[in-house]
């Protein structure tokens, strides 16, 4: 090849490329604008990142006792501490666990490796780095608030 | 080296690609309507994608489905696109196939030798008409539940069977949960598995004997 052709193929080859190479924009554009609505339709939904707003009956928790509930769409634990009522996230800070309130010990207690915290988020003992975070609450007429 | 070298030095794709797509000649004088067999892949094609993306949401339960269906419409970003590309692009494939079979039969394209190829085409026209009429059911709507128990109602007067595969169908003595389970398994993957076997080998029988010559020649 190369010598032997005459300009009309050479034309004719140049122009099929530069087709082609049109061609491949118009397709990654259409495929980029079909994929944007796909990408954006499988991303989780926002609503479901739910409330960041939460409020509880104080009368489903009765004294000395914790509910797990979801708060900015993480496990939350509330609880009717006799030093009044406390909300803890329940995200051990090791490695993510759901930490459970222990009544008796009056500490939260991760399951998984054993780490303890105490009402206030403190680290009391175990592999957790950090201590978990507690979020101020409001109390008022047996509700409890959270993230006013 | 680039990748396409590093397969086809192994497989010898180019070759492939350039037998059967980029030097892969057809009669000159092809029409328009040689097109709508490729057009009617293409909308199954968007339906099986569209068609995953549903399952995400749609819950198949008859206490959960015209729901789940109003929460994808409303709610879930683009849901209106995917739902109504699924929807219409159902009605666009009964058409594009219908005129499929319209314009092989009035170019007589189906001779000798092509006649496993209406064989296969007129299987794959029947599943894409089941496979709408089962889709219609999954919205649990009004218009879904009484349009099944009227097509429900045809099958009942095919002579002898058809109390019998009207019940089948139905899964009880009238449409309910049970109807609404089995006509879900047959949407999204008894019809669309069969089809896509079917259209293999239809693309399969076409390439054999290539394509047929319009009329007149
Ligand atoms: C693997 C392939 C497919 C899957 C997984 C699938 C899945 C679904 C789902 C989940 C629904 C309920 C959501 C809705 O109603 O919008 C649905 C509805 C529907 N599908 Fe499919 N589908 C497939 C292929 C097809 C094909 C090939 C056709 C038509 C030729 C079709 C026709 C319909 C129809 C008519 C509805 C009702 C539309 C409506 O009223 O919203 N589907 N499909
Ligand atoms: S994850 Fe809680 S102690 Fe390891």
């Amino acid at each position: 090849m190369g010598e032997g052709r005459s300009e009309q193929e050479i034309l004719l080859e140049s122009r099929r490329k530069f087709l082609g190479q049109c061609l491949a924009v118009l397709g990654a554009t259409a495929l980029g604008g079909a994929l944007y609505p796909v990408v954006q339709y499988l991303r989780p939904l926002e609503a479901d990142k739910a409330a960041r707003k939460v409020e509880v009956d104080l009368g489903e928790i009765p004294m000395g006792t914790a509910k797990t509930i979801l708060y900015r769409g993480l496990p939350t634990l509330v609880i009717n501490a006799t030093e009044g009522v406390v909300a803890i996230s329940a995200v051990c800070t090791h490695l993510g666990c759901i930490v459970k309130w222990q009544e008796e010990r009056k500490m939260l207690f991760c399951p998984c490796h054993a780490a303890r915290f105490a009402l206030d988020g403190r680290v009391l003992g175990g592999p957790a780095p950090a201590p978990l975070e507690v979020h101020p609450v409001t109390v008022a007429g047996g509700k409890v608030m959270l993230g006013a | 080296m680039s990748l396409m070298d590093w397969i086809d030095e192994r497989i010898h794709l180019k070759e492939l690609i350039k037998g059967q797509l980029t030097e892969y000649y057809v009669p000159e004088e092809i029409n328009l309507w040689y097109s709508l067999g490729g057009l009617a892949l293409f909308i199954f094609i968007v339906q099986v994608l569209t068609g995953i993306l549903l399952l995400v949401y749609y819950i198949p339960h008859t206490d959960f489905a015209y729901d789940s269906i109003q929460r994808i419409m409303t709610q879930v970003p683009y849901g209106w696109l995917i739902r109504l590309v699924h929807a219409v692009g159902a009605t666009m494939m009964i058409a594009a196939v219908t005129l499929h079979m319209v314009s092989v039969l009035f170019m007589g394209s189906y001779k000798k030798p092509r006649e496993l190829h209406w064989m296969s085409g007129f299987l794959l026209m029947l599943l894409t008409l089941g496979i709408a009429l089962s889709g219609y059911l999954l919205p649990w709507s009004q218009l879904s539940y009484w349009g099944t128990t009227v097509a429900t109602n045809a099958a009942g007067t095919v002579p002898w069977i058809g109390p019998e595969l009207n019940r089948f169908l139905r899964g009880q003595e009238i449409v309910g949960g049970p109807t609404l389970s089995r006509f879900y398994a047959m949407h999204v993957a008894l019809i669309p598995a069969t089809m896509v076997l079917l259209v293999a080998l239809h693309l399969f029988l076409i390439r054999r004997t290539g394509i047929s010559d319009p009329p007149g020649r």
